[in-house]
This record gives C-alpha cells, structure tokens and sequence, in this order.
C-alpha cells in the first residue's frame, strides 16, 4: 500500500466518525455569548466616552475662562482698524511699579523674581491632568436588554436554561477582561486614540521682540506693533494644553508578536497656548476712547486645530506590550487669538482676532503601549517636536522651536 | 431534546436566524454539529477536556462570525475551518507545538501489512491518532485529513517546509508502527 493510499484510507475512516456522546456544553457557550454581547457595548460606551471626555475637557479648559465677562470690562470680538500712531514715539509711558492690590480678574500676582519691583503675571495653569478620558464603565453598570426578552421565549427545557444564565449576572471585571482578552476578533488593524499632549516646557521665557511673529495680529499697516512687550518683561507661559482623536492603520508583515510590523495614523487635535506678559497696547486697538498707547498686562489665548499624521514602525512587541518608533508631522490652523488687556485702573478689555496661515511641525519619537486587554490599551509617546517658522502669534513653540512632548492616551484596537 | 424536527432544515435557514441572535436557532445549529465538531477537536487536542473547551470557544466564534460566511460552499466546511484554527489556536496557546521536533529516532519505513486498515474500527483509528505526540499529530491532521499542503503547514505552524514533510513522514510510522502493534494485540487474543 502506497502511502497516498494509507492516507486516503485514514482519511475516509476519520471523516465517517462523530462522537455521539458528548457532554452539553452549551450552557457555556450561551453565557460566553450574553457575556460578549456585553462587552460589545461596554466597548462600544468606552470609547465614546473616552471621546466625549477629551472634547469635553478641551472645551471646559479652552474655553472656560471666557464663559462670565467681569462687569465693567468691554469685550470686542470684531477686527478694529490698527493705529497708525508710532508707540514708539510715545513718552515717558510710566514703568509698572508694584500693582498691589490691583484686582486682575483670572490672574493671579507672583513676586518678580529679578527683583526689579515689576509686576510679573503667571495665568492660572489649566489642570494637566488632561488623562480625565474615563475607563470604560463597570461592567455592572452597563446596561443590557435580556437575550430573553429580545428573541421569542423557547420553550421546555431550553427556556428553563436560557432563563437561569438571563438572570445570573454574577459576572466580575475580572471575567470581562478574560473573556474580552479571548475575543479573537479584537486584535485586528485599526485602531482609535483618544489623546493628550504634555509639554516639558513652560514658565518664564525670553521674547525675541526683534522676531517677525511678534507681529502677528498686532501690527498696524505700516508694521508697528500695536501690542508692544515691555522690554525687561519677562513674560509666562502657561502648560499648554493638548488633546485629541486619531485613527490608525497597521500594514506590513507580522512581527513575532503577531502585531502589522508598521502603521500610519491620521488625527484631529485641539491646542491651547497661553502666555502673559506686559505690553504698551494701542488705547484704540483695545477699544478706549484716545490716542496713543499705555500699558497693560497681556493675556494671550492661541486655540489651533491641527492634523496630525504619523509613521509608526513596530520595534518589538508582545501580547500585551509594544514599543515602537514613530515620525510625523503636523498642520495646525489656528482658530483665534484672544487677547485680554488689564490696565492700570484694573479694567480689562478683550480682543479677538482670526489667525492667518498655518503652523507646520515635524516630530520623531519613541512611544510604549501597555494593553491590558486586547482591544484596550494605554500608551506613552516621548517625541521630540520641532515648530517651523510661520510667522504665527507669539507663544511658547516661538521661545522653544525644538521642544519634548509626552503623547499619553488610549488606544482601542479593532 | 433535539430541536431538529421543528423547523430549520436547512442551514441556510438555520444561519439566517442565528444572525439575528435567534438563541433557539443557535441551540439547533449546535445540537446539530457538535458531535462533528468535537471529533475535529479531539484530533487535534488529544484529550477530551480540551476538546470541550475549544468546542466551546469554536462555536462562540462560529456565531460571531456567521456575517462572513458566504453561503457558498459547505457550511459544514466552513465551520471546520473554524474549528481546525481553534484548535491550533489552543495548541499554540498551551505551547505544546513548540517540542513537535522533539522526537527524532521515529522509524518511517515501517513494515505494513495493507489488510491491517480493513480489519479496524473507526474509532480504534480515531484513538491511535488522538494519542500520536502532539506535533505528529498535528502535521498530520492537516495534511491527511484536512488536506493542506506543506506549504500552508509550513505557515500556519510557523515552521520550515521540510520539518512538516518530515513530522509527517514520522507521523505516518508511528501510525503503521501502532497500527500494527495493535492487530498483533489483537490476534494475540
């Protein structure tokens, strides 16, 4: 006998043959199928939570501040034409000499450091803790329709059964993200990231008033600045605030673990950059009756929309832990800039203004996923970022063009 | 109870109403496959617990993902596949596969007498395969019974061509080596 011949032979011996008796294990398989169901729409919440809860705190953080106008203050949310006048030619603008007891609404006095009796003015810090994307509900909470109640009630014996495992919710977190972790159909290519960006730098700077993008949105038509720092203000600059969504997608050869040895992620992302400081300001382009120019302390908003993409190569990975490299860039909109002047009185006037061009970016980093289940992960990308000159409003990213960003989020596999 | 004798005769009709979470469908489709399917499990695994539990786990996915089964072809065939991934799945989870080269001095000529096969019960042959070492069987399984090439062993497996033309050329004497052994038990008696 030919060994084509043995194995047919074993092959039609073998495709005859069924286990008649078997134990019913399909009290099992309906628990694991109420049991998926569930993590389903667990999944399913968490995500558009973690979603919700990033826009969320962009919004609060972006823009809570302007929510209640002080009463007396002017707010002047339309372009004004700009001052011809020459603020340079103005004389003897007093220099501040200790504001004590001025009342500045949403900034707080700290001592000058230099000593020189100037005012210096910090912004109250938004939270860092941006990482408020929530975890996805207990899984006790969620709330799920009864198979019983969605399909027409068997009968017998198989309704008594259905019936047990519809009430027997006795299912721990534990037994979710066993099972969750057994779903096969969770480690696939896609993925989405709710995010958040800290930046390792901020506090005091120095302004390179001699820079062009101090004249963006504060010049008059013949290139003065209406919006003046004074020279020896050392102006503060808030942590900015960074958060957003992406999607990815994984290509290439497996790696050992299993994981598309590369990836490609395309993403919408919300910044603030605040900064205060003092400056002489056009009366007119704050909106007070006069000519001339006088000073005031200056706090700066920049809200930019941007548009990341990245090239992510896996460097190693196992069942739950990732390290990868990755090279991006960025275009990013600014979407306003808001200026809040309190002068000497403790009066305060508002002005916004749109922000031409675009501020473009480039970035290169390391990053570490931990997945405590597989379609969940959480994430940590250290990357060196670079900020082109694009004669963008004076912020942090003019200071410090090359600056150590720290990416953390989630990631949810699909 | 057996449900088959209510409706869904068919497995078309079967599978329809499984994709609207029909449980009483899902009860009937099961009942009516998973003698079959244990026998794919309890080639693979070799140990009858296993073999419960990958039955198990095989028909949560077999109902998860009844949305890509074409309809054409076997339905039977396609639910084996399944069935034939979990399996090596749980091989691979419990590494057993990794010692499949373990086993080295394996006679592959083994004399054979061609009537030995005639003589046998199914499930004799059925119980010899279950206890071949765990890489034998495997390689084995695929290529004699699920028909795979060498090629597709090779990547499913993880392993060189020649290493899955070689488990199975052993896997073949071991089985004529048993095979033997056990009609001569039987003639002893």
């Amino acid at each position: 006998m030919t060994d084509k011949e043995f194995d047919e032979k074993v092959r039609r011996m073998c495709s005859e043959m069924t286990s008649q008796q078997i134990p019913d294990v399909w009290d099992g398989i309906e628990k694991k199928l109420v049991l998926k169901r569930r993590i389903v729409m667990w999944r399913r919440a968490g995500m558009i939570s973690a979603a919700a809860a990033v826009i969320a705190a962009g919004f609060i953080l972006g823009y809570g501040e302007d929510v209640a106008s002080p009463a007396g203050t002017v707010t002047i949310s339309e372009e004004l034409p700009l001052v011809s006048q020459n603020i340079e030619e103005i004389p003897s603008v007093p220099e501040v000499s200790g504001a004590e007891g001025t009342a500045i609404p949403s900034i707080s006095r700290k001592s000058n450091p230099s000593g020189n009796g100037d005012a210096d003015f910090k912004c109250i810090e938004p939270s860092p803790s941006v990482s408020s994307v929530s975890l996805p509900a207990e899984p006790a909470e969620v709330i799920v329709p009864s198979s019983a109640s969605e399909s027409p009630a068997p009968s017998g014996q198989v309704e008594s059964e259905i019936a047990v495992v519809d009430r027997d919710d006795t299912y721990t977190v534990s037994d979710y993200l066993a099972f969750a972790d057994e779903d096969t159909r969770a480690s696939g290519r896609i993925s989405m990231t709710a995010s958040s960006d800290f930046y390792t730098i901020y506090g005091s700077g120095n302004v390179n008033f001699t820079s062009r993008s101090m004249s963006g949105g504060t010049s008059s038509g013949s290139g003065t600045p209406v919006v003046k720092p004074l020279s020896g203000s050392t102006p503060n600059h808030s942590l900015p605030l960074s958060a957003g969504l992406g999607v990815q997608y994984g290509f290439g050869k497996p790696t050992p673990g299993g994981q598309p040895r590369f990836g490609i992620g395309l993403g919408v992302n919300y910044t603030l950059l605040r900064s205060s400081y003092q400056a002489l300001v056009s009366k007119e382009y704050m909106g007070k009756y006069g000519q001339g120019s006088e000073q005031a302390s200056v706090s700066q908003n920049v809200h930019y929309l941007g548009i990341p993409v990245t090239f992510f190569v896996n460097i190693l990975t196992t069942d739950k832990i990732f390290f990868y490299a990755s090279v991006g860039g960025a275009a990013e909109k600014g979407l306003q800039l808001k200026y809040k002047f309190t002068d000497m009185n403790g009066e305060e006037f508002r002005v916004s203004e749109p922000v031409p061009g675009l501020q473009w970016s480039a970035d290169l980093g390391l990053g570490f996923e931990y997945r405590f289940v597989k379609f969940m992960g959480v994430y940590v990308d250290p990357r060196l970022t670079y900020w082109f000159d694009c004669s963008q409003p004076y912020s942090l990213r003019e200071e410090q063009r090359l600056q150590m960003t720290l990416g953390v989020g989630f990631r949810f596999h699909f | 109870m057996s449900h088959d004798d209510l409706d869904y005769t068919k497995d078309a009709d079967l599978v329809r109403a499984c994709l609207k979470n029909d449980r009483k469908a899902q009860r009937i489709l099961y009942e009516r496959y998973s003698s079959r399917m244990f026998s794919v499990c309890y080639r693979y695994i070799g140990d009858r617990d296993g073999a419960l539990d990958v039955l198990q786990d095989g028909f949560v996915t077999v109902f998860g993902k009844l949305g890509s089964y074409s309809g054409e072809g076997s339905f039977e065939g396609w639910m084996r596949k399944i069935f034939v991934n979990q399996s090596l799945m749980q091989l691979r989870k419990n590494d057993v596969l990794k010692d499949a080269d373990d086993i080295t001095e394996m006679k592959t000529n083994v004399p054979f007498e061609d009537n030995v096969l005639d003589g046998l019960q199914s499930e004799d042959l059925f119980r010899l395969i279950s206890s071949m070492p765990a890489g034998f069987r495997t390689v084995f399984n695929l290529s004699v019974i699920e028909g795979f090439s060498h090629q597709e062993i090779a990547q499913r497996l993880g392993i060189a061509e020649g290493a899955s033309r070689s488990q199975l050329s052993r896997a073949r004497g071991w089985l004529k080596e048993h095979l033997a052994l056990l009609e001569k038990g039987n003639d002893d008696r």
